[in-house]
């Protein structure tokens, strides 16, 4: 650098050169006034953006002589703008951002829409030939067209009795799919645990006398909770209904309701063979059964602990197990007094 | 034949299941009610217009009309508004059941039902009329 002088080549951008001079180069062909925005660079290394406005001045015969013109620091501008222009892309990405998610929700609603309407039709293909099952077994076993022996009541009783049982694997199935859907809708009535308790007991003592379980029902008046009167007692039934299936003869099963201290508790404890840990914490997942189960060929869908354990959670409750291989398991279920549903009725009544 | 005249209560039942329409209808006629059915919900509007019967029984689930339209439209029509309802649904969610209260339903029985409890529940229904 001769002199120390820095030359318009050292000072412009390497980056901005060509389309400046090339800007230039045209206005001055056309003989128009030009403007042109680039990058100098400063002796400390620094750049800047600057504006260069100009058009050349000619001679008597019109040969460009020289360039008149302004320089003007736009840095400031430029970074604004700079800024603005990023702000404008980031807002077009957050936008086509929020479309993609309005879409997705659309089509979630949907899913979830189709499910509801294919779990409804499920339910009403499954029912409709089950009403008819059962109605006109009940017809011909209450004698209705004729008299019956005593073979045709038994092989009839059977199958009204599988009949039956088809449909609770059709309900359990069709809850299962509606807490799925998060569709699960709880009623909100006084229920007195300890009747429903006593009354889930007497329903299966049949079970527990043809397999020589002693069935016991410690529960004194209440506790009185608000919730589903028949998802409560379909709890009661799942845990005895369990604990019969899997406590050997002899055994004793014991069912007890109380409220400690604002909570109300439901315990069904057996003697039964117990349930290995690794197993334990596996317990409420869908469909699960354990190998004693599965083994032993105990019928079962493995929906009933997932049932009653979304049951439990609807309440605001939970469901826990303690068990000992060869000793027994006590299934314990807490339920809030007053149950989550019923407060928020409260608050949507207070709004 | 006027309601005053009847002796005998008439039943009309509408069901597009010819089983269950004909379940329905040997337990209420074996009960001593008339019934008279309906395949759709079009054809049990249409009788209920006609027959004014005392008590209807109608599922929910029909072609043509839903069970809870046919109630809507026998409640708003003066001719029909006082025929009591009993509705027969299949499906299980208490939002079913609220939107057949709502349309004017007196009851509903869920399928699968037993017949014997239809019958408690119509002799329930025009028992006290």
């Amino acid at each position: 650098m001769p002199g120390g002088t820095r030359t318009w080549e050292d000072v412009t951008h390497p980056e901005d050169r060509d389309h400046v001079r090339e800007t230039i180069y045209d206005h001055v062909d056309r003989d128009d006034s030009f403007t042109v925005d680039y990058r100098i660079v400063r002796a400390d290394g620094s750049t800047k953006w600057i504006q260069e406005r100009g058009r050349a001045t000619r001679d008597a015969d019109g040969a460009p002589v020289w360039i008149d013109g302004t320089f003007a620091d736009i840095d400031e501008l430029r970074r604004v703008q700079e800024e603005r222009e990023r702000f404008v892309v980031e807002r077009a990405r957050a936008e086509a951002d929020q479309r993609a998610l309005e879409e997705k929700n659309a089509e979630l609603l949907e899913v979830a829409a189709m499910k509801d309407s294919f779990v409804a039709s499920v339910s009403h293909e499954l029912r409709t030939p089950l009403t008819s099952i059962r109605g006109y077994l009940e017809l011909v076993l209450q004698g209705e067209v004729g008299a019956l022996n005593e073979e045709q009541v038994g092989f009839l009783s059977v199958v009204d009795r599988n009949a039956d049982r088809l449909l609770h694997v059709i309900d359990d199935l069709l809850f299962v799919a509606q807490v799925e859907a998060d569709r699960i809708s709880i009623e909100r009535e006084p229920v007195d645990l300890g009747d429903l308790a006593r009354e889930g007991v007497e329903a299966a003592r049949p079970a527990a006398e043809s397999k020589e379980v002693s069935l016991v029902v410690d529960v004194g008046d209440g506790p009185h909770l608000v919730g589903d009167r028949a998802r409560l007692a379909q709890v009661v039934d799942n845990l005895v209904s369990n604990a019969i299936k899997f406590t050997p003869s002899g055994g004793r099963i014991e069912v007890s309701a109380y409220a400690p201290n604002g909570t109300a508790i439901l315990e069904v404890a057996d003697t039964g063979i117990g349930i290995p840990a690794d197993e334990q914490r596996r317990l409420f997942e869908r469909f699960y059964r354990t190998k004693a189960a599965s083994d032993g060929a105990i019928p079962g869908t493995g929906l009933g602990l997932s049932i009653t354990k979304a049951i439990a959670e609807a309440h605001g409750g939970s469901i826990s197990v303690s068990s000992e291989e060869g000793a027994g398991t006590t299934f314990r279920v807490e339920l809030p007094l007053v149950s989550r549903a019923d407060l928020s009725d409260r608050e949507g009544a207070a709004t | 034949m006027t309601v005053q005249e009847r002796v005998v209560p008439l039943v009309l039942v509408a069901d597009d299941d010819p089983d269950i329409r004909a379940l329905v209808t040997f337990r209420l006629e074996k009960a001593g009610y008339d019934v008279v059915q309906a395949a759709d919900g079009e054809e049990a509007l249409q009788l209920a217009r006609e027959r004014t019967p005392d008590l209807a029984v109608l599922d929910v689930m029909m072609p043509r009309l839903t069970g809870d339209e046919v109630t809507r439209q026998i409640r708003a029509d003066e001719g029909t508004s006082a025929i009591p309802v009993i509705l027969l649904t299949a499906r299980v969610q208490e939002a079913d059941v609220a939107r057949g209260f709502e349309a004017g339903a007196d009851d509903y029985i869920k399928k699968p039902f037993s017949p014997q409890e239809l019958r408690a529940r119509v002799q329930a229904i025009l028992g006290r009329r």
